[in-house]
This record gives structure tokens, C-alpha cells and sequence, in this order.
């Protein structure tokens, strides 16, 4: 299992170094630089900028010198965010992030399994209404969920701010908003896998050995739990890195702002922080997830050469 | 007084607002220590009878049950929960068609057998050397090594070899086998058979054999009922029923038995219409 997790990671590093690779020229080829939407600069000016920030030289230049610096932990300036490290900024914002992201993530496992578990295994209305909720979770965007729950528990309870990340109960409303999408997933998945699971003949076989109802939907969940393993891995990154929509919403100072900001700015520099931040969540909850789906079923496994 | 005693069993499906009857009032017993065979083709209701013996039909509205069913007097169709966990397994056990799909792919096999006998027998100490015997009982070899096989590394002799061990391993009084042999190769239902005649003798257990082959059951059943849409139509001694079928359809089934030695006969199909029409001749009502 330890061979196997070292074999990935390392495996994992070509990977990361071709992404960034790819992101770093992609971005250069676009049209328009960092400096587009200032008002219009003298043709002076602007060189100087080229010049202080090394962008006069050519793309092979400025890849080596990214790598370098990049060696040294150092993602260089920001381009928009005057005097501001990229590092610093990422750092910074990452923190809130995963702070939101982290609370979002165990609200979506948490009501996301109950929901799927107590909808597979009871059946008629109860199972029917679960569905019909999972389905509306995944149908409702978040800039409509955020604002209703803003209006429920800030404006007419009070239980809440409307928005903002001061204090320790800032983090519910917008935890919650995010949640909800990737909890309905979550369920929706479950209850159908571990439906598909208790309908085949080992559960049967379970039932006839005396086993009670709970105990056979624990050994079928086991082979259920599978698929959403898999999809926990991008959208456990997707919800860790931040959600440009949930922060916009709540004012929160996020990365999740970053992704889009940063490319419609052409800032560089902030786009290969954000790429690089993203980049290492999705590769490192793809080997986590493979490793979990090794250790839930053992032909998963064996097809992929994990010995315990 | 039978061990196991059916009464006018009735089960019917529905699905789609149409009921359809699968088994149209049935009664038979079982004594101690017997073994019954019940013959009949997919679609007889034999299958669907042996399920409704530990309750293990659909329990979502989509099937109905009616009449008795007693265990040592006791009515299994009125058992509550608890009463029906302890009769499955405990005292009522079951071996399926079909060995890959009925293990669960994800524990392995010792893991699944070891459950059943801390759910049926609490006072075992040593559940993993019981679950070791149990494996080796049922010809097993390196029993300790394939404690921790999982089922995809087992063959499918194997894998029934474990169900029937599973099904052992807490003592039941009654072994319900659903057409133990169909999936596997010839050779390996001999042994498979063989084993299970070993067992009931050494055991003194009871057996119901769920089967459409009527080549399987002589020397392992010492009584047959042969099953056809939904009814028994026939029943009896196995010999006599073999040597002495008197229902068009047990004579039918019993010529579908392909014999060694008569190269060139063709091989039979069932005529249905030829059977209704003799079966009302002789007096047999539908």
C-alpha cells in the first residue's frame, strides 16, 4: 500500500510539472496583457512595467526564471495586487478557503450518506420525497440558494450576518450554501449504488444468513461506497479551493475569486498560483481516492497492484 | 408431527396494477432427518416456494403471501423481525443458484461465514477455527489459507463450497438448496452433490432440494415433488416417481433426462398442449 501511494506521488510530479508547463505559455499566448485595462498608458510607461516585471524578455527566459524562483517558493508579484507576493496573497486566501471549503466538505459527506443511506434503504414516500430533495439540491444554483438562506436566517431571524468572515459563525450560511450542490450529488449517487447493491444477490444472502436490515446495508455500502469515492476527489478540490459564486455572495476574502479575476486580468502570475493550488488538490485527492478504492474492494486492488 | 409443514401456500406478484399467481395453494412437509426434492422447470413457482420459507421475497408490498408455514408448530409467516432473524441462518439455512454473485465481493470468505456464526452462535469462542473447520468440512484444503481468500480468487466449485459451509456453519436444522448445481460444470456438481449427501448423512439435517434436473436428485432426496405452474402436481417416493410417473408432466421431465449410452435418440422438449390435454384426461384439475 505504502509502494503503491510513493509509486503515484511520484508519478504525480511529471503531471504537475506539464500542467503548470501548459497554464504558463497558454496564458502568455492570449491576447492582451496585465496592463490592459489600466487607462492608457504611455508606450514609455508601459515598457518600463515590461521591463520591471521581466516580461520584455523572451518565453523561454521567463519560464526559466518562473522555475527558479519557483524552486525557491517564490510565485513572484502580483501584476494587479501592487506590492503583494503572489505567495503571500495565495497563502492568505488559501487559508479562508480551506477553512470554508473544509466545513462544506463534512456538511456534504455527513447529510449527503444519511440522505443517500436512509433513501436506499427505506422505500415509497419517504425514499420519493429524499429523492425529489437531492434532485432540487443539484437543479438550485448557489447565487439563488445564498441569497435565500441570507434572507431566511440574517434578515427575517437574525441569526447571522448577511455577509462577510469575522466572526466564528460567519462560516455557516456560506458553508452550507456551498454544500448543498455537492451533498445532493453525494446522495443521489449513494442511494443509487447502494440501492443497486442491496437488489444483488449477496444481500440476499446476507438476509437469509439472519443478518438485520442495518447490518446488510453496511455490508452492501462497503462496494457502494465506491462511485462516490471517485467523485469526492474533484469535488472535494473544488470545494477547498473556493467558489468564485458563494464568496461573491457573501463577500468573503477566498482564492475562489481569484480564478476568475486573475484570468480576466491577464495576471500572470496570480493565474499560476491559483493553477498550481488547484492542481495539487486534484492530484492529491485522485491518488487519496484511488488508494480508498483499493482499500474498499480488494479486485480494485488487484488491478491496480496495491499488496497490502 | 413434521419438522417443517406448508399449508395451501399461496404467493402471488404484482407489478403494473397485474397480480400474477406464482405458487396456487401448495402443502407439503418435511420430517427430521429427510430430504425432499421439489422438481419443476423455471416459472414453476418451486424457486419462489422455497424463498417464502425464511421470508425472503420482496417485502416492498410487490408480493403477498398467504396460508401456513410451520417450523417445530411454530407459523414462520407470523414470526415477527427478531423471531425471523433467528430462523434464518439459525435454523433455516440457504445455499443459492448461483455461488459468484451470492458471496459479497468486498470481505472475504472466512469474513462472510465468521458473521453467520457470531450472529447464531454467540458461545463460540474461537470464531475464526470455526469458521477454519467449517471450510474444512466441506473438502477445503489449506482451509486457514483461504479464511482470507476473497471470492473472485475462488472457482466456482469453490465458491459453493464456501456458501455450503456458510450455510453449515451454525447448525441449521434445515437446508434449503435453490438449484445448487445449475451453474456449475458437470463435473464439479457430482461433487458438489456427493458433498451434500455426506453432509445430510453425517448430520442427520433435513434438506429441501430446489432442482428441474431429476437426474440430481436419485440417492440424494428420498422424496420428489414435482412442481407445475404453481401446483404440485405430483409427489412420492423418489423411486416410484422416477420408475412410475403417473402425471404427464413428471413423464415429460423425466424424458428430458439426456442419457449416456443412446447416441442418436434426440434430445426432448417439453409439449405443453400434449400435457394439458392428457393432464385432463386423466383427470387432473387446473
Amino acid at each position: 500500500m505504502i509502494r503503491y501511494a510513493l509509486r503515484r506521488i511520484i508519478f504525480a510530479v511529471p503531471v504537475f510539472f506539464i500542467i503548470i508547463t501548459a497554464v504558463f505559455f497558454m496564458v502568455r499566448f492570449v491576447p492582451g496583457g496585465p496592463f490592459d485595462r489600466e487607462r492608457q498608458l504611455s508606450p514609455e510607461t508601459l515598457a518600463a512595467l515590461n521591463a520591471y516585471y521581466g516580461l520584455d524578455d523572451s518565453l523561454p527566459v521567463q519560464y526559466v526564471k518562473f522555475l527558479k524562483n519557483l524552486s525557491r517558493g517564490d510565485l513572484g508579484p502580483s501584476y494587479k495586487y501592487q506590492n503583494r507576493s503572489v505567495t503571500e496573497l495565495v497563502r492568505e486566501k488559501a487559508k479562508v478557503s480551506l477553512e470554508l471549503g473544509g466545513a462544506a466538505l463534512a456538511i456534504a459527506l455527513t447529510v449527503g450518506l444519511a440522505c443517500g443511506a436512509v433513501s436506499a434503504m427505506g422505500r415509497g414516500r419517504l425514499s420519493g420525497a429524499l429523492d425529489a430533495v437531492s434532485l432540487a439540491g443539484i437543479c438550485l444554483p448557489a447565487f439563488v440558494v445564498g441569497p435565500v438562506l441570507i434572507w431566511i436566517f440574517s434578515l427575517k431571524l437574525g441569526w447571522f450576518n448577511a455577509m462577510g468572515w469575522r466572526e466564528a459563525r460567519d462560516i455557516v450560511l456560506p458553508s452550507v450554501t456551498l454544500a448543498l450542490f455537492y451533498a445532493a450529488w453525494i446522495a443521489k449517487l449513494f442511494k443509487d449504488s447502494e440501492a443497486r447493491e442491496l437488489a444483488k444477490d449477496y444481500s440476499r444472502t446476507a438476509i437469509a444468513k439472519g443478518e438485520s436490515p442495518l447490518r446488510v446495508a453496511a455490508e452492501a455500502s462497503r462496494a457502494a461506497l465506491s462511485p462516490v469515492v471517485s467523485y469526492l476527489a474533484p469535488a472535494a478540490a473544488g470545494m477547498l479551493t473556493g467558489s468564485f459564486v458563494v464568496e461573491s455572495i457573501f463577500n468573503i476574502p477566498g482564492l475562489g475569486k481569484f480564478f476568475i479575476s486573475s484570468a480576466l486580468d491577464s495576471d500572470y502570475t496570480m493565474i499560476m498560483g491559483c493553477v498550481m493550488v488547484y492542481a495539487i488538490f486534484i492530484i492529491c485527492f485522485n491518488i487519496l481516492a484511488d488508494i480508498a478504492l483499493a482499500l474498499l474492494n480488494p479486485r480494485v486492488a488487484k488491478e491496480l497492484g496495491v499488496r497490502k | 408431527m413434521s419438522m417443517l409443514s406448508v399449508e395451501n401456500l399461496k404467493i402471488s406478484f404484482k407489478s403494473g396494477g397485474r397480480v400474477t399467481e406464482a405458487v396456487k395453494g401448495v402443502s407439503f412437509h418435511v420430517d427430521k432427518g429427510e430430504s425432499v426434492a421439489i422438481v419443476g422447470e423455471s416459472g414453476s413457482g418451486k424457486s419462489v416456494t422455497a424463498m417464502s420459507l425464511a421470508r425472503l421475497l420482496p417485502r416492498d408490498g410487490s408480493c403477498e403471501v398467504s396460508g401456513r408455514a410451520l417450523f417445530d408448530s411454530e407459523d414462520i409467516f407470523q414470526m415477527n423481525p427478531k423471531e425471523l432473524r433467528a430462523l434464518r441462518g439459525g435454523k433455516i439455512a440457504y445455499v443459492f443458484q448461483e455461488p459468484s454473485t451470492s458471496l459479497n465481493p468486498v470481505f472475504s470468505v472466512g469474513e462472510q461465514i465468521a458473521e453467520a456464526v457470531r450472529l447464531h452462535r454467540p458461545e463460540v469462542k474461537d470464531v475464526r477455527a470455526c469458521v477454519v473447520e467449517a471450510l474444512e468440512e466441506v473438502g477445503i484444503r489449506r482451509a486457514a489459507e483461504r479464511y482470507s481468500a476473497y471470492p473472485h480468487e475462488l472457482s466456482g466449485g469453490m465458491q459453493q463450497r464456501v456458501m455450503i459451509a456458510m450455510a453449515l456453519s451454525c447448525r441449521p436444522r434445515l437446508l434449503v438448496a435453490d438449484e445448487p448445481t445449475t451453474a456449475l460444470d458437470v463435473t464439479i456438481q457430482k461433487q458438489i452433490i456427493d458433498l451434500l449427501r455426506e453432509i445430510l448423512k453425517n448430520r442427520g439435517m433435513s434438506m429441501i432440494l430446489i432442482t428441474h434436473n431429476f437426474g440430481i436428485i436419485r440417492g440424494l432426496c428420498s422424496r420428489v415433488l414435482v412442481m407445475f405452474r404453481g401446483r404440485i402436481v405430483e409427489s412420492g417416493p423418489t423411486e416410484e416417481i422416477l420408475y412410475n410417473p403417473k402425471h404427464p408432466y413428471t413423464k415429460a421431465l423425466i424424458a428430458c433426462i439426456p442419457r449416456l449410452g443412446r447416441s442418436g435418440e434426440r434430445l426432448v422438449s417439453i409439449d405443453y398442449e400434449k400435457i394439458d390435454r392428457e393432464a385432463r384426461e386423466l383427470g387432473y384439475a387446473y
